[in-house]
């Protein structure tokens, strides 16, 4: 019982902070209908952020993961006005071959400037277990996961309480009838992806913590996180985090269950299984935000 | 909304240009990829293949071969470059692995295509060396190499040499001698818990290993292995805290996993002596990754290259040039090219299999070429392997990683933690 319980709170605490990332690839998808697959290679940047602050000014990581989130949004809504709003709209594979291509320059850009080697932020909390009846925690993936769900409820007020999130809502649900209200939707579709951008940067940082880091470590991420997504439902925020939830809690179990040389085979078989009996995904109903 | 009237390229500019700096700094930084590093001379030059993972996840490997082979490329030319070629230079031609069996032989059959090679340095893994050998030699190219399975030097190729000790011989060392290290502080080791990853060189060692242990009166406890990345590190460490094993034996390729699993031990309490299986154990990066406390007296890698007595000038003008103290594969690779000159002089000639049958007829004794290795000599046997070399063993001590073991190549005492 003890190995089971042990195995949900350690899956629930990992798919938490793969949420975060998932949720920010599926606002940019929602409002956009772009997949971002340069998604992850933002939160390595995010990650790296994490490390030079740490070893360069001795600042803990959750001391810059708000401005590093700030700044990486501010470079999405660059990459968005800057270069997707010049693809036209429909054009799905110059979309697919421009996140890419963004994402193969940061790799190579980090490979370049910092080199192939592995780094790791190592912090008190790093390596240090909480243990509550038997269960065992890692400090650094329970406080990512804390924040996480942190911003999570935020991005939710934010999106349903603001008239800024509303915009974006009504730009996901169909732009042309809320352009003509007088939303622009040049600009909403800018800030959905700023903000998706942010999102995934801070992920990287909250990561960085428990994780090492090198320019590929987005190949580490990117099946649970594009699975998450594809599994909740595509186009719906909530789902992304349940989908997240699910791909964390189904590779613990694998884990437990299986031998460690299978511990993906989990995921695959329930996101098989979903596509073969709800194709649209868990919660994907329509595309919505 | 849609700006029609303004011109087609002048619209998608911003575009065009992202996508041609996007080229170029691809091209920029895979400038190791195929790109060749020239010393400037105009005489005639000696090309060396150096096919390593300059990316992905095992790219760490291949810039720290890279830094030390150029560093002995850039000594041997120096000195004067081949005497017996006219003084030609050697030139580095880099080729990326990348991150799978695939790209590595991609990259070996490009540079077999493109460029006149006389040898291939390759490829710091055992499953890419096992594959890219294969090209090599039908291609009649010799590889040196300092993949560690036994595999890459026993399959009866012809063009294939390594100077260093193999998985085998590495098990057959390490266990006595981590079991005599325990004793010479009161302990014991009756059980040991293997992890690793399920690439070439893990599997074929822990076959090794559960053969050697019980010959070393203890017993394999926790064995497991696992596809990279490795997800759950917790979950094992929790494995090993109610295993309680007296040593654990860790044979992760990718650091990352080495890291993480180290740290949930950590977090779990388990203060276990750990033997790593390579050189990844001994870097400035692991240090950093783990701090001094978890690593000091406790982290011992297997090398089959390391600081010797007599190889310290060598290490001083590395580490004078590096800013860091000379790694293993710095020192693998620095051998491997000062071995490549040494059958170049002896064969007189560049041609590919002239430098293959001068390799296999080498003798060499307190040469630059076996700085490294334990008793400072080599000679190759009829599978390419060197019939001198043994395994040594390092420990980070004060932060630094120290020889410990053979005895007569240590450097000082083993420790072993104690409660």
């Amino acid at each position: 019982m003890t190995d089971l319980l042990q195995a949900l709170v350690e899956g629930l605490v990992v798919g938490g902070i793969y949420a975060l990332i998932a949720s920010g690839l599926m606002l940019i998808l929602g409002v956009m209908k772009i997949v971002n697959f340069a998604q992850l290679d933002l939160t390595m940047v995010g990650m790296y952020a994490s490390y030079f602050a740490l070893r360069w000014f001795g600042l803990d990581p959750y001391l810059v993961a708000v401005p590093v989130a700030l700044l990486m949004g501010l470079v999405g809504v660059v990459i968005s006005l800057g270069l997707l709003e010049r693809i036209p709209r429909g054009n799905q594979d110059a979309q697919l071959i421009l996140t890419l291509g963004i994402g193969l320059v940061l790799q190579n850009l980090a490979t370049g400037f910092i080199g192939p080697r592995s780094v790791s932020v190592n912090r008190p909390y790093s390596a240090e277990l909480f243990e509550v009846s038997g269960i065992f925690i890692n400090q650094a993936q329970l406080f990512a996961c804390g924040a996480s769900a942190v911003v999570l409820v935020l991005l939710h007020l934010w999106l349903t309480r603001t008239w800024t999130g509303k915009a974006l809502r009504a730009t996901a649900d169909d732009p042309y009838p809320t352009s003509i209200v007088g939303i622009n939707v040049k600009v909403a579709q800018s800030v959905a992806f700023g903000v998706g951008c942010g999102l995934a940067a801070l992920a990287g940082v909250l990561i960085a913590t428990f994780h090492s880091i090198t320019p590929t470590v987005s190949q580490a991420f990117l099946i649970p996180i594009f699975l998450a997504v594809v599994l909740g439902g595509l186009g719906s925020l909530t789902g992304a985090v349940l989908g997240a939830l699910i791909v964390g809690v189904i590779q613990s179990f694998s884990g437990l269950w299986l031998p460690l040389q299978l511990q993906d085979v989990g995921v695959f078989v329930l996101f098989v299984g979903v596509l073969l009996v709800r194709p649209q995904g868990l919660l994907g109903v329509r595309a919505r935000v | 909304m849609q700006m029609i009237s303004r011109p087609r390229l002048t619209r998608y500019a911003p575009v065009w240009v992202f996508l041609a700096v996007l080229s170029l700094v691809a091209a920029a930084c895979n400038s190791s990829d195929g790109g060749s590093s020239d010393d400037g001379s105009s005489g005639d030059v000696v090309k060396i293949a150096l096919i390593m993972p300059f990316t992905g996840p095992f790219g760490e490997f291949g810039e720290n071969e890279l830094n030390g082979a150029q560093f002995a490329v850039d000594e041997i030319n120096r000195e004067g470059g081949i005497e017996s070629l006219d003084g030609a230079k050697l030139e580095l031609v880099q080729a990326d692995a990348g991150d799978s069996v695939e790209r590595a032989t991609v990259a070996t059959q490009r540079v077999l295509d493109q460029e006149d090679v006389s040898a291939i340095l390759c490829c710091a893994l055992s499953s890419f060396t096992v594959a890219t050998s294969q090209i090599s030699e039908r291609a009649q190219v010799p590889t040196i190499t300092d993949a560690f399975a036994d595999t890459v030097t026993q399959r009866g190729l012809k063009f294939v040499f390594r100077a260093i000790a193999t998985s085998s011989q590495q098990v057959n060392l390490a266990v006595p001698l981590v079991v005599e290290a325990a004793a010479s502080v009161g302990a014991e080791v009756k059980s040991v818990a293997l992890l690793g990853d399920n690439t070439e060189q893990t599997v074929l060692l822990f076959e090794a290993l559960r053969a050697a242990i019980p010959n070393a009166e203890a017993e394999v406890g926790l064995d497991q292995t696992w596809t990279p990345p490795l997800t759950n590190s917790t979950q094992l460490a929790l494995q090993v805290k109610d295993d309680n094993p007296d040593l654990i034996v860790i044979s992760a390729t990718a650091t990352d996993d080495a890291i993480a699993l180290i740290r949930a031990l950590d977090g779990a309490d388990v203060d276990t002596p750990i033997l790593g299986n390579g050189a990844q154990y001994m870097t400035p990066q692991f240090l950093e990754g783990l701090g001094d406390d978890v690593v000091n007296g406790r982290i011992m890698a297997v090398a089959g290259s390391a600081l010797v007595p007599g190889s310290e000038e060598i290490v001083s003008a590395f580490e004078e040039e590096h800013d860091g103290f000379m790694l293993q594969d710095n020192m693998g690779a620095y051998s491997q090219v000062w071995i490549l000159k040494e059958a170049l002089e002896a064969a007189g000639s560049s041609d590919p299999v002239d430098v293959r049958d001068a390799l296999a007829g080498l003798e060499l004794e307190d040469s630059p070429a076996t700085a490294f290795i334990p008793d400072g000599k080599l000679d190759f046997n009829d599978s390419g392997e060197n019939v001198y070399a043994r395994p040594l063993i390092q420990q980070w001590q004060e932060s630094v990683p120290v020889t410990i073991a053979p005895v007569e190549s240590a450097q000082t005492d083993p420790q072993w933690p104690t409660d």
